[in-house]
């Protein structure tokens, strides 16, 4: 049976994240919620800088995928082992052009929950490091 | 239960980390153990690659301190968040000479087990973001 915690999370990369309904925050986080990704210079905090960097993802590619590779749960955290696979051809990404390139990277999640929404997230992917891909 | 395989991945940091005793992995993990860490050039694949890039931590920094900021799982499964930090005053880092800089970074791992030993770990570190602490 899966969780009600790990259902939110599902929600969250296959409806927003995936699909980009950004509707869709107003309903999975607090009002409140921290998110804190180490992505360089797209390290954002809070709902309205998620929801900013998810258009600005789909704004860049398109063929968004995120593959659910891991969902772990212990009391209120969820973590999520994404894989994220997308083709370079819409905005220009960290300052590079785009080139019709397929992009591939991993992130790993923490999702801390509040009265069954999403309060804080921490996460590290490996964004940079993969860059080349799209040169 | 996942109380046992909590305490066997606190002893793997208390050990390999802390105590700097990395031969205690053989006692903890399989045979045929893999890892799959995401570090660039510092991918390992084995018990004998996590001893290795141990080993690379005690030759380029002093002073170094590994604190467990999250530690949870779910059946056969265990999240570990560490943050390491120590002064770059030995050898070349990722190509970085020592300039006696202090670096901090964290690393998120999921460790697998078979057996009450681990089997499978793949891992994500953020400190290719950190590095222009170095400079």
């Amino acid at each position: 049976m899966t969780s009600k915690k790990k259902d939110i999370v599902k929600t969250l990369v296959n409806e927003v994240f995936m699909k980009n309904k950004v509707e869709y925050y107003d309903t999975l986080f607090t009002k409140n919620m921290v998110s804190h990704q180490i992505f360089e210079e797209l390290d954002i905090n809070d709902v309205e800088g998620l929801r900013q960097l998810t258009i600005m993802f789909h704004e860049c590619f398109s063929d968004v995928k995120f593959e659910i590779e891991e969902l772990i749960e212990s009391g209120n955290k969820v973590f999520a082992l994404l894989k994220v696979s997308a083709v370079h051809d819409g905005e220009k990404f960290m300052g590079i052009e785009p080139k019709g390139k397929k992009f591939i990277f991993d992130s790993y999640d923490i999702f801390y929950f509040e009265k069954g929404l999403i309060a804080y997230h921490k996460s590290i992917a490996n964004v940079v490091q993969q860059l080349e891909m799209l040169k | 239960m996942a109380s046992k395989k909590l305490e066997i991945v606190k002893s793997l940091v208390e050990e390999v980390f802390v105590k700097d005793n990395p031969d205690y992995m053989n006692e903890i993990c399989t045979d045929d153990m893999e890892s799959h860490f995401i570090i660039d050039e510092l991918d390992k694949h084995d018990v004998d690659g996590i001893k290795t890039l141990n080993a690379i931590l005690n030759q380029c920094f002093s002073n170094l301190k590994v604190e467990i900021e999250e530690l949870f799982g779910e059946k056969d499964k265990v999240v570990l968040v560490l943050k390491f930090s120590g002064t770059h005053d030995k050898e070349c880092f990722l190509g970085m000479k020592p300039k006696g800089k202090k670096i901090e970074f964290l690393t998120y791992d999921v460790f697998y087990f078979r057996k009450n030993l681990i089997s499978f770990n793949r891992g994500i570190t953020d400190v290719i973001h950190k590095l222009d602490m170095l400079e």
